[in-house]
Parts: C-alpha cells; sequence; structure tokens
C-alpha cells in the first residue's frame, strides 16, 4: 500500500454527507446518499446523512448537524448551499475530518471576485486544520475498492485505470463510457475548480499508486504550470497517461516581441509539456476513451505500420477499409508469395481475395492455421478482425438476434424465466468464445489482433452482443474499436507515442 | 560586457528589447554560436571593425526607434571592400534618418557575412502557465507562412532538443534533399541545450530570437539575434 498523503481521502472509514435533500425522492445528480447507498459503502464504513430540518428521510436516521453524527467521520460530501459553507468549515474543524468534497457551487467559477475570496478563504482554513477539499463544484470521488460512488450504476469491481477530471458530467461519461467497454477504475476523482486539491496532486499521487496503470485526465484551465509539468513528468515516466485538454483559449501573452513569443499559443504549448512529460494528449472524448482501451489492452504493444485486415465483410468493405488504414498513417502490406500461395491451398475459392485485404471466409477447419499464417506474415505489425459469421462464438443471425431483442427488453432485471436465463448465458458464452479466439491468434503469433465492430446491418449478420463480446476481449486484453477509422486512428497514436517516448521508460 | 552590466543599462534607458549587439555579445558569452558583431559609431570604425571580421561583411543600423531594420533600407550586406563599407555606412545613416527622422540611432553594427546555409530559428519564450518554453522551425518563409515549429519547456534535455528537430514536418530539409548535404544536427542540438541553459540561469530574459541561425554540413552559427527582458515599464 503506498503511503501518499492522498492515500487518506481515497479510503475513509466514515462518510457524512452533508445537505441531503429533504425530499426522498429527488434523484440524478448529486444524489450522494443514493449513490453510496447503492455502492453499499455501509458494509464497510459509516455513512450518515444530515439535513437541519428533518429527523429521518425514508426511513433512515438524519442528523441535524455534523456535530450530532457519530464518530469519527473522515469524509464529508458538501450539498449545502453556498452561504451555509463557512460554518459547515468550522464544524468539519471541530469534527476533525480529513477531507471534504463541496459539490456546492457558486465560488469562484462564477468570476465573483468576492465569491472567489470565501473560497480561499475556507480552502485556508481547511489547509491549517490539516483537512484536503475536493471542489468546489465537482462530483468528487468513486473508488470502487473503497466504496465510493458519486453516480448510480458505477460497477464496484475495482480496476487500473485512474480518472482525474476536472469536469463532473465528463467524469460520469468516461466512466461509464469506459466501463460499458470493460475497463474498470482504481480511483476516479472530479475536482471541479481545485481550489484545493487539483491536477498536479492526482497525478502525483497516481504516479505511486500501485493500483493504476493508466491514468486517464481531462484538464479545462491549467493550474500551476510548473507544477503539473512536473507532476505529469513524474507520473507519466511509470504510468500511461492520456491527456485531453478542453478550452482551446488563447494564453494571456503580453503582445510579444518575438517570433517565438507570437507563435507559442496555448495550445501548442501545452502539448509541447505533455510530449515532453511522455502523456499522449488527444483532442476528443471519443479519442480518449479509445485511447485508454489502446492502452490498457495488447493495442499498445504495436511496433509497427503493417495492419493484415482480415475482412469478410465484402469486396467494398475491405478496399474501403484499405483506404482508411492507408490515410491513417498506417500500410496495408503484400502478403508475401509463400504465404498467398499456402492461403490458396485453404481457399481454392473464385471471388475471395487472398492477398491483403483478406477477403475471403475459410473453411473452418482451415481457419485457425489462416489466421496464423497471415499475422506471422513478414511485415504484419498487427491484424484487423472482426467476428464474423461462421466463427468461433458467432451464432447464426436469428438465435443472436433474438437473444440480444430479450436481453435489452429487460435490462436490469433478473432474467424471469430459465430460457432467458439461458439465453443470456449463450450469448455470454459465445462473447467469451469469440474473444479467447481472437486472444489465442495474438497469444500465438506474437502480434497484437484489433477488434473492430461494424454497426448496421452488417454488425448484426456478424452476431454478436457488441457490449458483451467488447468485454470479453478487453479482459483478454484484446482491445476493441467501434469501426475501422477509429482502430486506425488510436494505432496510429499509439505508434506517435511510442516515438516521443524514445529514451523513457518502456511501458508501452 | 556582462549579463548584468548589458541588463541594468537596458534597464536604466527603459529598453526591453536589447539591441543586437549587446544580444550577440551575451549569447557568445553564453557559449551559443553566434557571427562576431561590434558596434560602429563612425566610418572609421566600421572600416576598422570589417578589416578585424574578414571581408565580406554586413552592416546593420542598430536604433532603440528601427525594429524593422531592413524595411528602412538599414541593411547592407555582401561588402567585400573598405570603399564598399564607407558607401554602406553613409547610405544607412541617410537611409535611416530619413526614415524615421526622430530615431535615437545607437550606431551601426558590423559582422562578418555568413557563408550561405539552410535558415533556421530557436527561440524562447515565456508562457503564462509553463514559463520559459523553447522553439524549434525552419526559418525564412516557413516560420513566416507555415509556422512549422516544435515547442519543449525549459530546462531541455537532449531528447527533447534531437525531438524538436525531428518533429518539424519539414524535418526532412534538415536530412539533406536533392542532392543537399544534410544538416549538421549536433550543433542545433547544441545551440538549443546553451540557450536553454542561459535562459535558465537568467530568469530576467522573456523572449528570445536567433533569427536565422544558419546550418551547414558542419556547424551552425546565428547571425540575428534578439532578446527581450523583464523589468521594464512598456511605454
Amino acid at each position: 500500500m503506498s503511503k501518499h498523503p492522498l492515500d487518506a481521502v481515497f479510503h475513509p472509514r466514515a462518510v457524512a454527507v452533508v445537505g441531503v435533500r429533504s425530499n426522498p425522492n429527488s434523484s440524478g445528480m448529486g444524489s450522494f446518499y443514493g449513490s453510496l447507498t447503492e455502492s453499499k459503502f455501509a458494509e464497510i464504513g459509516g455513512l450518515y446523512q444530515v439535513n437541519p430540518k428533518v429527523d429521518e428521510i425514508n426511513g433512515v436516521r438524519c442528523y441535524r448537524t455534523l456535530l450530532d453524527t457519530p464518530d469519527p467521520v473522515d469524509h464529508v460530501i458538501s450539498q449545502v448551499p453556498a452561504r451555509a459553507v463557512p460554518e459547515l468549515v468550522d464544524q468539519c474543524v471541530q469534527k476533525k475530518v480529513r477531507s471534504i468534497h463541496f459539490f456546492t457551487a457558486g465560488f469562484s467559477e462564477t468570476g465573483d471576485s468576492e465569491m472567489a475570496a470565501v473560497e480561499r478563504t475556507m480552502v485556508e482554513k481547511l489547509r491549517n486544520a490539516g483537512i484536503r477539499a475536493i471542489g468546489p463544484n465537482c462530483m468528487g470521488l468513486y473508488v470502487p475498492a473503497s466504496r465510493l460512488a458519486f453516480m448510480g450504476g458505477f460497477p464496484m469491481e475495482p480496476g487500473n485505470v485512474f480518472l482525474l477530471s476536472q469536469s463532473g458530467a465528463n467524469a460520469g461519461e468516461i466512466v461509464h463510457g469506459l466501463t460499458s467497454r470493460g475497463i474498470r477504475f482504481s480511483k476516479a476523482i472530479s475536482y471541479g475548480n481545485g481550489a484545493d486539491l487539483r491536477a498536479h496532486d492526482f497525478l502525483d499521487y497516481a504516479a505511486s499508486d500501485p493500483e493504476t496503470d493508466v491514468v486517464a485526465a481531462y484538464i479545462e484551465g491549467v493550474q500551476d504550470g510548473r507544477k503539473f509539468y512536473e507532476a505529469l513528468r513524474k507520473c507519466a515516466r511509470v504510468k500511461r497517461v492520456v491527456v485531453l485538454k478542453g478550452g482551446r483559449t488563447q494564453s494571456g501573452a503580453n503582445a510579444a516581441h518575438s517570433h517565438t513569443g507570437s507563435l507559442a499559443g496555448a495550445i501548442e504549448v501545452f502539448d509541447a509539456a505533455c510530449r515532453q512529460a511522455g502523456a499522449m494528449r488527444v483532442e476528443t472524448m471519443e479519442e480518449l476513451q479509445d485511447m485508454v482501451v489502446a492502452a490498457s489492452t495488447n493495442t499498445r504493444r504495436i511496433k509497427g505500420r503493417g495492419v493484415a485486415l482480415f475482412g469478410g465483410g465484402g469486396g467494398g468493405f475491405a478496399v474501403l477499409s484499405a483506404d482508411i488504414i492507408d490515410r491513417a498513417g498506417l500500410t496495408v502490406p503484400q502478403m508475401p508469395r509463400s504465404a498467398v500461395n499456402k492461403m490458396r491451398e485453404y481457399i481454392p475459392v473464385a471471388g475471395s481475395s487472398v492477398n491483403n485485404p483478406i477477403d475471403a471466409f475459410p473453411p473452418p477447419q482451415h481457419l485457425n492455421d489462416m489466421l496464423r499464417l497471415v499475422a506471422s506474415a513478414r511485415g504484419i505489425n498487427m491484424m484487423f478482425m472482426s467476428p464474423m459469421t461462421g466463427w468461433p462464438g458467432a451464432g447464426t443471425q436469428k438465435e443472436d438476434a433474438k437473444g440480444k431483442q430479450k436481453a435489452k427488453r429487460k435490462p436490469r432485471k433478473a432474467p424471469a424465466h430459465p430460457d432467458a436465463a439461458q439465453q443470456k448465458a449463450e450469448i455470454e458464452a459465445a462473447a467469451q468464445r469469440a474473444a479467447v479466439h481472437m486472444h489465442d491468434i495474438e497469444s500465438d503469433t506474437g502480434t497484437p489482433v484489433v477488434g473492430i465492430l461494424r454497426g448496421g446491418r452488417m454488425g448484426r449478420m456478424m452476431g454478436i452482443s457488441t457490449d458483451a463480446f467488447t468485454q470479453a476481449a478487453y479482459r483478454q486484453g484484446v482491445g476493441i474499436y467501434p469501426g475501422v477509422a477509429r482502430a486506425a486512428r488510436t494505432v496510429a497514436q499509439v505508434l506517435e507515442w511510442r516515438r516521443f517516448r524514445k529514451g523513457l521508460p518502456d511501458i508501452l | 560586457m556582462t549579463f548584468e552590466t548589458i541588463l541594468a543599462q537596458a534597464r536604466s534607458e527603459g529598453r526591453s528589447l536589447l539591441n543586437e549587439v549587446e544580444a550577440k555579445a551575451i549569447l557568445q558569452d553564453a557559449g551559443v554560436p553566434v557571427v562576431t558583431t561590434t558596434l560602429a559609431t563612425s566610418e572609421r570604425e566600421a572600416l576598422a571593425q570589417a578589416g578585424a571580421a574578414g571581408y565580406p561583411v554586413v552592416l546593420k543600423i542598430v536604433s532603440p526607434d528601427i525594429a524593422h531594420k531592413s524595411d528602412v533600407g538599414g541593411v547592407k550586406v555582401g561588402l567585400a571592400s573598405g570603399a564598399a563599407v564607407r558607401a554602406a555606412y553613409k547610405e544607412i545613416m541617410a537611409n535611416a534618418r530619413k526614415a524615421v527622422p526622430d530615431a535615437d540611432i545607437t550606431g551601426i553594427a558590423v559582422q562578418q557575412m555568413a557563408p550561405t546555409g539552410t535558415e533556421v530559428i530557436i527561440g524562447m519564450t515565456t508562457d503564462p502557465q509553463f514559463g520559459p518554453v523553447m522553439m524549434f522551425g525552419l526559418g525564412g518563409i516557413m516560420v513566416e507562412v507555415l509556422k512549422d515549429v516544435a515547442f519543449r519547456l525549459v530546462p531541455l534535455a537532449a531528447r527533447d532538443a534531437n525531438q524538436m528537430i525531428d518533429e518539424i514536418k519539414g524535418a526532412a530539409i534538415l536530412g539533406g534533399v536533392r542532392g543537399q548535404p544534410p544538416a549538421d544536427k549536433a550543433a542545433l542540438r547544441s545551440a538549443m541545450l546553451k540557450v536553454s541553459k542561459f535562459v535558465q540561469k537568467h530568469p530576467e530574459v522573456q523572449e528570445l530570437d536567433l533569427n536565422p541561425m544558419l546550418v551547414y554540413k558542419d556547424g551552425a552559427i546565428a547571425v540575428d539575434a534578439r532578446i527581450v527582458v523583464s523589468g521594464v515599464e512598456e511605454p
């Protein structure tokens, strides 16, 4: 266990939610007590709700003030209005809490100088008492191992991805988006205004966090540029760090007297800082999520540009895919003659192409040999493939479509009768077989497989439940991407990342 | 003259921009390859300095009131004789006085003319968030129009400098194209690292341009330099 000063923040013994809504039916963003109930925090620590007006909510005791709650309380979640914050801060000091998360908004982010001053004063008071603050104006902590969650529906299974986000909504979207692709988190923090704890504190923590291998960061305004850079550098040496910068605002630079000054825009300098630190900067939420998938699967191990495209999606699909791959800066090299000749033995069928892209349906008994032959061919650094009809794990169109519909109709309830349960199990087993199949090609040949999900009618014809398959593949270390374009872009970025990390520890 | 002396002088005169002769002197002192440049305040001095530098020479106006020297006819290149130096001196002075009648003229900079090479720019500026930042790019039209440049924060490590050189889109030009020999990247790297050390040592330096620096098969040398320092009230 690391002994970082922030460890205490991520592992509270008891949590008090202060300013809970007295209306028990309120839900949605900011229903922290509800989220902590769902995550069963009470099984490992004290969970208290505080509201000065009521004694109980839904039959659960509600305390009038923080001072009325049992001792100890380590972490406080503040949902009180901004005007009530100074009093709460005093109570936190008296109660000797370790950390406070301000969901409360209305401070420096408003641009109001008076409220910015209030924010500074409260942070100073807390710091003097040794209490760390998260926020204001944010969603706070998601730490599965500590049963902390700031939204409902977050999995409680811990993982190796650490997320820090200035925006609460983006944090929620990233967690939901990535968990649906199989990723699990060590910690996720939405830190808002960063009045006390901010990006560099969290990066510094992540650098030495044994539970973290990959760090995703959503940053808007950089606070303490040099500290941010130093922490990013420290972290990116040993962890795979992916950064998304929001807000392409111009730096407040004075009119420059030099060429250099006039060319150094804020985003160019931020980008340079990331490269120099060894962190990958991406441009969109979609890229961030794809890159986190790449960084936590074997996609990150790809070392060259040569793609073997194993299609089976039709000649047109193969041609367009090859174009997309080419535009992304990768190549679809010709297969060596010896490999082509060997493949012709497997597939003597006219109309199929055994060069690259390979658009062919080999007979099942030859499928595995053929895939291994392609993956091992000279000039091939990765294999792009999607699950196809007739492949291991891929069911027939009919049965799978039925299974998927059923699963969709009743997503949260347990299957109502044995038939549905059996179908769900079959879908998962099929997804698992497809995932293992891809993993085996990888482990037998050493060539990473990049899984492509295809949308629309063709995707359905593949006959695979996409979420189940994506998650099963992720657990096998195989990265799955929606469409060839996103896969190709992600791989090209990985290669770029490897290039500018040259000379740093090899963690890709 | 030391950095401190020059800084004090500029500040006392209310100048945030060091003149070319000052900037080059302190950079040379820091080991950055720049063309030795001296200040002449008379034709006689210019002639003597040209002789000491070695012909051909370049003469440039030095004035805090003239930012764009070429635009006012304040630069004469390829001067191969004493007679040419005398004529150029007179002409530059006349041009400057005509273009900016009230200009405070410090003198005329005399330097040996460097042989033609590939133009690059090495620069530094102070980012409001991240502090001192280095820049590298191809010079001339490449930096003016295409903004083909790379940045890294100070202090630079050797790998940072190497990456900046290789990162620009026009990197192939430095590798040697159309029978040109490849440029001396080691000399560029060394110059960048020295500038990085220099600005680290002198936080008063806010902005800096070596533009252009000429790079050859062997070696590189800056033929113009610009340094902006802090601690001076903007007018």
